[in-house]
């Protein structure tokens, strides 16, 4: 982590004492009464955290409850309380932020050892903030403000190195009282810096420190001069870890801040609201912020929740699942709108809440500099997920050839390309038929039964549409078998038995594709060529 | 006299357009190959070929008569009407027109208000591109699927098929989205008399720039052998006749159409073939009465 980077990490340390919030909070306790916290470590109570009397009494971190009580007899223990911690760090990041955008606290994460060092520690970005001195002096100043008047500032190019230079500070003397000055550890200068300290300074785990104890690598110095293969081979990753800490590389550091939360709308309505129209307008803008809000982030939801706060104060939801992740406010405002208008609340409604409740990240494609037309997959499919919404999921599909027998089974329609992408490029290679058009079959989604007259020739017109159509030529016929190898397949209007096809030309020229089932002997229309 | 200096290699030409501000550097760098094309041209042959035809002309419909009746192809921006009653190859007429603007490189809709395209008919045009068919649940909302499609300007071609005529409010709407868009929409009305066709009595009055009629021939032919040694018929080849009656100067163009054998009737040179010829007396008979 170099000095100049932006994420470049100072450190600004406090030891670990109880945070303002915690004695406080502790009823019955006075100032002069010795306060530690006490959590469980390894099975045994002990020190974590001690205040100011319970220092002056000799009582250190890490000591167990037992020997603490034995150094003061009117000890005061609690518990250690990670919500009270957080709250209390939240109160010092928040007055942190005044000095750089970018604080973070090292957190507790749930380890309460003495050892990790880890519950005082704020890692702060000094990175073109200008005078370094003057940002960990402010530093100092503002946890001083807070009530930690023995906190520490130390600033370097990496996150161990300047957790170092907290312990670094040099003491002057001035009119007020001692004051420890900031460590500023010179630019490249980390690992250097860094070689007097001991490996303890690292945290490791106790297999591990002893094992590099007894091998007398009690400095980092020392750790550092190691070959870093032969160290992953004898120590492994965590030998490893260390021994990049050991040289000044470290990746920790303060992190921008991130809002996580998913986006959510509400609405109060005013005054109770029976009918769907008002909340139809009302849905319409809460979608359009919601969907910014989505676009804004990168996301596409995947889930909506829709709730809506009953006069009962009772709240009803219902989940919105478009079939593809979308944030365009027309498609998701699609779905809504079907699931108000098929909604029976049994009070009326005085609020909406419309919640993203799963997101995926939106898909982001590069145009064809070269193409004649492009538009964005993500807006096509939003227009495909409009249209699917009002007319169902089947309306918007590819044509598919199959192998059927019947008329009816030489084709599917399926909702998606094979490959997945909505925007296919034409390949250049595709040359043109060049063949003579053929004509294209239209086939009824339901056979229509029809009226036949036979003559004397075979089939000599038939009444469709209220219409008779006069047959100048047919063919056929030609005996086909619908699938009854497959019980499954037939329908209620399918029939058992084989068919025999005919095609027929009317004297207006239309060619038209016949059937007449065996069992009954009845006719139908099946479709035509186009 | 000592060995000659290396000389460096030639720097490659860079690729650029004849008029690019070269000289300013000045570096000689020739613009063109020696035939006079510029480089760009020469690295992207098909690419700008495509572009420049897109450019110049409507959307063909790959059929030589055809094309060569409607020299300016179908608009784009513009609404154009087909009249092609039930049966005479209107269909045909408008898969064409998708196949030939999918190959060049343009995406197609295809609005099927009466959800009864074959997938087979079509099949062969969603592996060449974008190619997406919209089947709604009514005729009625054909039109509000067209004004989505049209919004996205995905498109270069909408084909809205077998669809009763627009009112004029959103025949308006439409043209003007696809002339925002740049996209030729293509509206084949459903249900008009032939004769009115024939005669072109009754024009679209939804603000159609171009105007086909398609007359089928009466009477047609007949069946033809599918197959030698086998004796079922399957219908001959037929001719369309293409009017302009709007939009242009009015010509016609006479379209051959094939109607395609299906492969359960294709032969297989290692199967032979073992269907019995078809009886001449094997007619449809009447339902025996009880």
């Amino acid at each position: 982590m170099l000095r100049s980077a932006p994420t470049g990490a100072p450190s600004a340390r406090r030891g670990n004492s109880v945070p303002a919030a915690t004695p406080a909070a502790a009823g019955g306790t006075r100032d002069e009464d010795p306060v530690v916290a006490v959590a469980d470590v390894r099975g045994k109570l002990r020190v974590v955290a001690t205040g100011s009397v319970a220092r002056a009494r000799g009582i250190a971190d890490g000591m167990a409850l037992t020997e603490a009580q034995a150094l003061a007899a009117n000890l005061v223990a609690l518990p250690w309380d990670d919500e009270r911690i957080a709250r209390a760090a939240l109160e010092v990041t928040t007055a942190l932020l005044a000095a750089s955008p970018r604080v973070a606290w090292s957190g507790t994460h749930g380890r309460t050892d003495a050892r990790t060092h880890g519950e005082g520690v704020w890692w702060i970005d000094a990175a073109g903030l200008g005078n370094e001195a003057k940002l960990a002096a402010k530093l100092v100043t503002i946890a001083a403000g807070l009530g930690f008047g023995s906190a520490r500032a130390g600033i370097a190019g990496s996150a161990i190195a300047a957790y170092a230079a907290t312990f670094g500070g040099t003491k002057t003397r001035q009119r007020g009282g001692t004051v420890i000055r900031p460590r500023i550890v010179p630019p490249g200068a980390d690992a250097r810096y860094l070689a007097p300290f001991p490996v303890t300074l690292l945290d490791l785990d106790d297999d591990l420190a002893g094992t590099l104890r007894g091998l007398g690598l009690t400095t980092l110095g020392g750790l550092a001069a190691l070959d870093a293969d032969e160290v992953e081979a004898r120590f492994g990753p965590e030998g490893l870890a260390a021994h990049r800490l050991a040289r000044g590389l470290d990746s920790r550091g303060p992190t921008a801040p991130r809002d996580d939360a998913l986006p959510t709308v509400e609405v109060e309505l005013g005054g109770p609201v029976a009918t769907a129209e008002p909340l139809l307008f009302v849905l319409r803008g809460a979608l359009a912020s919601l969907g910014e809000t989505l676009h804004t982030r990168g996301l596409a939801a995947r889930e909506l929740a829709l709730a809506l706060r009953l006069d009962d104060g009772s709240t009803a939801v219902r989940p919105i699942r478009p079939a593809r992740p979308t944030s365009h406010p027309d498609a998701l405002f699609d779905h809504c709108r079907l699931a108000l208008e098929t909604w029976q609340l049994p009070e009326p409604a005085t609020g909406l809440v419309l919640s993203a409740v799963v997101t995926v990240p939106a898909s982001g494609e590069q145009g064809d500099l070269l193409a004649p037309r492009w538009a964005d997959p993500a807006a096509l499919l939003a227009a495909f997920e409009r249209i699917r919404g009002s007319e169902g999921a089947d309306a918007v599909a590819l044509p598919e050839k199959r192998d059927g027998h019947l008329p009816a089974d030489q084709g599917a329609w399926v909702p998606e390309p094979r490959d997945g992408r909505v925007i296919g490029r034409c390949s250049p290679a595709a040359p043109p038929s060049g063949e003579m058009a053929v004509a294209a079959l239209r086939i009824l989604s339901a056979p229509v039964s029809v009226h036949v007259r036979l003559g004397r020739s075979g089939l000599a017109a038939f009444r469709h549409d209220d219409l008779w159509h006069d047959v100048a030529a047919w063919c056929g016929p030609e005996r086909l078998a619908p699938r009854w190898w497959q019980a499954a397949a037939a329908s209620a209007t399918e029939t058992a038995g084989p068919r025999d096809y005919y095609t027929a030309r009317t004297a207006d020229g239309t060619l038209w594709l016949l059937r007449r089932d065996d069992p009954s002997h009845e006719w139908f229309v099946e479709g035509w060529w186009d | 006299m000592g060995a000659p200096a290396l000389a460096r290699p030639a720097a490659p030409p860079i690729p650029t357009a004849p008029g690019w501000p070269t000289a300013a550097r000045g570096e000689g760098v020739p613009t063109t190959a020696a035939d006079g094309r510029p480089h760009l041209q020469l690295a992207f042959p098909e690419q700008i070929r495509r572009l420049v035809r897109a450019v110049r002309r409507g959307l063909a419909f790959g059929i030589p008569a055809l094309d060569a009746a409607l020299p300016q192809g179908v608009p784009r921006g513009q609404i154009t009407a087909l009249d092609a009653p039930l049966g005479s190859g209107g269909t045909t007429l408008l898969l064409a027109l998708a196949e030939a603007t999918l190959r060049a490189d343009e995406g197609v809709a295809l609005v099927d208000a009466e959800r009864s395209l074959a997938p087979q008919a079509a099949a062969h045009l969603a592996v060449l591109g974008p190619f997406w068919v919209v089947r709604p649940r009514a005729h009625e909302n054909a039109w509000w699927c067209a004004d989505v499609l049209l919004r996205t300007g995905a498109f270069g071609l909408v084909i809205v098929d077998r669809v009763a005529a627009p009112v004029r409010r959103v025949a308006v709407r439409l043209q003007r989205l696809a002339h925002d868009k740049d996209t030729a929409l293509v509206i084949r009305v459903a249900q008009t008399p032939r004769r009115q066709v024939a005669s072109g009595s009754q024009l679209p009055a939804y603000g159609a720039a171009m105007v086909l009629a398609v007359e089928p021939p009466t009477g047609g032919a007949g069946f033809i052998p599918a197959l030698s040694g086998w004796g079922g018929a399957w219908p001959a080849a037929r001719t369309l006749r293409v009017t302009t009656l709007k939009g242009g100067a009015p010509r016609a163009a006479e379209v051959v159409v094939g109607v395609p054998l299906p492969d359960r009737l294709r032969p297989h040179w290692a199967v032979r073939d073992r269907r019995a010829p078809q009886r001449a007396d094997r007619r449809p008979q009447r339902k025996a009465r009880k």
